[in-house]
């Protein structure tokens, strides 16, 4: 287990921002925690990291309890925090070299490290600027240098894609997968389920500082009713083809807006094909047809009755 | 030392931490120069004109008195005789006097109209003579073969006494008070990178400093690190300052510069000790801190004397603790004490007392730091 957390509380006065939650990541995982703003994902991170005091609960990192002079401990984890944490000062090399230095003492060592770490990220042509001279991007691709260059075995990612544009976003992810695949366990917190979907193999969605609900994407999507949402762009419908599309077997809910027919379907076969029958057999004329399985935004909206990105 | 070369680079690359430490200081002392300069070539010490009210008459006093000299050899005071306590007062009031001695048999009364540096010396002399008179009446009682040996050594005490008197008298520019309350600021100015390096190093206050928090480096290293790096440019910006008060504006921190030199390192150890702790013990925000440190260095100097070099006579007549522990008090103290007195004893006095100061602040920081969790980030 690389990280276990049990029972952990955390108030900010009144606030209960972290209620009674439970966590245990195993070695290797690309561990995701899901949630809206203010679901205590960065509280959770900042606990896990004893930088946070909290009220009750235990954390363990590497079988051992996580305090703030866990020295050894913090030499085997990586943090990229959510907002950039670099100094204006210096520059990119110089950036990653000081906080490298804070784990590795060896200087041949440390410079080794820190070459692969700059062309990891794909800064080597702006190792002498400054970080006000970086793009939004190539400052995230810095943070994230700075917390990855000792190569720790645990690396936790604070929302490290936060106003980035597509191409660093995607290589970002890239990134994160390749960091994975050299061995490291990655946890990753994000507010965009898409990122969460595409490189986590294991999830948890957080509201209100719970634990809602944990699992594969797969698992996840599994513990709710919705299969399937499929649209049309249909002209016109009439209030009697709704009533009858409405009727159709497994139909959740239906809406036809701007000449856009959405009809959402609970787990069974042949959803689509009854759908078209029924519009052929009407005699309604159709345009596009798309069918979208359930994302985790509709396990958050099941599970809460609110959107993700609320 | 990689993060102490890195820490040096940070605070070279940040001119603004640089301008407050050099240009400022330089400014002022420009100002000061410009200012003082033509006045402190005309002033010379004159004697301090003192009003005798001779109730029942006392020669001795009076003789004494006129006796005594400054280390130059100029008379200290000079003595106008009235018949009538009125008559002295209306003298006083006038300014013809600085202040009026009323005898009255063994009775010995000053009155004055304002406290000032001068009234501060007749005061001085009128306290020792009494003490004198009593330890002489008293030895007389018990030892009476004592007696003379004890007035003659008095009489060298009372000299002592009188060239000691640590005031502008003896100062050969009268102004210099005011260059060394200004290269006491600009050692206390240390006391805002002192409270950027607490700000960096503290998790629930700077980005960076959760990901420091977050590093197996111990906590207390780091701040020693930091503190060691940016007491070093200390140095050697306080050398360029004082480089320029002694060679551009001409001014007197008397014949050892090692020691004016290791007092302005101190001096900004201290300075820098406050920032950090400040930045550490205080709540509030980054702006709350940064601008405690302003207070900070600008109430120590003004207490000092930067503005108003009376301030400190006036703090050693009525809370003289504060004298005792302000920091810019005792580096101005120890700046005059080896270019005014030469008083190696008094100089060390002062540093040490800093030195004491700076480890309580610095060691304050580090226990506030050190295995702390923040209540948030």
């Amino acid at each position: 287990m690389v990280v276990k957390i049990e029972n952990l509380v955390k108030r900010y006065g009144d606030l209960v921002a972290l209620d009674h939650f439970n966590l245990a990541i195993e070695e290797g995982e690309v561990f995701g925690l899901l949630g809206p703003n203010g679901s205590g994902k960065s509280t959770t991170i900042n606990c896990l990291l004893s930088l946070l005091e909290f009220d009750k609960g235990k954390i363990e990192v590497f079988g051992q309890e996580m305090k703030p002079d866990s020295y050894e401990l913090k030499k085997d984890i990586g943090v990229i925090m959510q907002n950039v944490a670099v100094f204006d000062e210096l520059t990119v090399y110089e950036n990653i070299d000081y906080f490298c230095g804070l784990y590795v003492k060896d200087k041949t060592e440390r410079k080794k490290l820190v070459e692969e770490a700059i062309n990891f990220v794909e800064l080597s042509e702006f190792r002498k600027f400054y970080p006000k001279k970086l793009s939004g991007g190539l400052l995230r691709r810095l943070n994230i240098a700075c917390g990855i260059a000792h190569k720790p075995k645990l690396i936790i990612l604070d929302e490290p894609t936060v106003a980035v544009d597509p191409q660093s976003r995607n290589k970002i992810l890239e990134g994160i997968q390749n960091l994975n695949a050299n061995g490291a366990t990655i946890i990753y917190t994000s507010h965009y389920m898409e990122e969460v979907e595409q490189i986590c193999t294991r999830i948890a969605i957080m509201d209100k500082g719970k634990n809602i609900a944990i699992g594969t994407k797969d698992e996840l999507k599994a513990m709710i009713d919705l299969g399937e949402t499929i649209s049309l762009e249909v002209l016109e419908l009439s209030e009697e083809s709704m009533t009858a599309i409405q009727g159709l077997p497994h139909v959740i809910k239906m809406t036809y807006e701007n000449h856009l027919l959405k009809v959402k379907f609970s787990k069974g076969k042949h959803n689509l094909l009854r759908l078209l029958d029924l519009m052929k057999e009407r005699e309604i004329g159709f345009g596009g047809v798309h069918a979208e399985m359930p994302t985790l935004n509709d396990v958050f909206l099941e599970i809460t009755g609110k959107e993700l990105r609320d | 030392m990689q993060h102490f070369w890195y820490q040096i680079k940070m605070m070279f690359r940040n001119p603004t931490g640089i301008f407050w430490a050099v240009v400022f200081p330089v400014i002022l002392g420009g100002l000061f120069y410009f200012m003082f300069g033509n006045i402190g070539n005309a002033e010379q010490f004159s004697e301090i004109p003192v009003g005798i009210v001779e109730i029942q008459e006392d020669n001795m006093f009076v003789e004494i008195l006129m006796q005594v000299e400054t280390g130059d050899g100029i008379s200290m005071f000079q003595t106008k005789t009235y018949k009538e306590k009125t008559e002295a007062e209306k003298a006083l009031e006038a300014d013809e006097v600085q202040g009026v001695i009323l005898l009255d048999g063994g009775e010995i009364e000053l009155v004055i109209k304002e406290s000032s540096i001068r009234t501060s010396i007749i005061q001085t002399f009128v306290d020792q003579y009494l003490q004198n008179k009593k330890l002489i009446e008293e030895t007389a009682m018990t030892h009476p073969e004592r007696v003379m040996g004890l007035v003659e050594n008095l009489n060298g005490e009372v000299q002592i006494q009188m060239t000691d008197i640590p005031l502008k008298g003896q100062d050969k520019d009268p102004y210099a008070q005011y260059f060394y309350a200004l290269l006491a600021m600009a050692c206390l100015i240390a006391s805002s990178v002192g409270v950027q390096n607490g700000l960096a190093i503290q998790a629930n206050l700077s980005p960076v400093g959760a990901r420091r928090n977050v590093a197996p480096t111990k906590k207390m290293k780091q701040v020693l690190v930091d503190f060691a790096a940016t007491l070093c440019i200390y140095c050697v910006l306080m050398t360029g300052v004082l480089a320029v008060l002694v060679f551009v504006y001409k001014q007197e921190f008397g014949s050892n510069v090692g020691l004016i030199l290791l007092a302005t390192w101190v001096g900004s150890f201290v300075g820098l000790a406050g920032g950090t702790m400040f930045s550490v013990v205080l709540k509030g925000s980054k702006s709350t801190k940064e601008g405690m440190s302003v207070v900070f260095f600008m109430v120590s100097s003004f207490l000092g004397g930067l503005q108003w070099g009376d301030i400190t006579y006036i703090l050693e007549k009525n809370c003289p603790i504060v004298n005792r522990i302000n920091p810019a008090t005792l580096m101005v103290n120890a700046f005059k004490s080896l270019s005014v007195f030469g008083d190696y004893r008094k100089y060390a006095v002062n540093l040490i007392t800093l030195l004491l100061i700076g480890a309580i602040f610095l060691v304050i920081s580090i226990v506030k730091l050190r295995r702390c969790r923040y209540a948030s980030v």
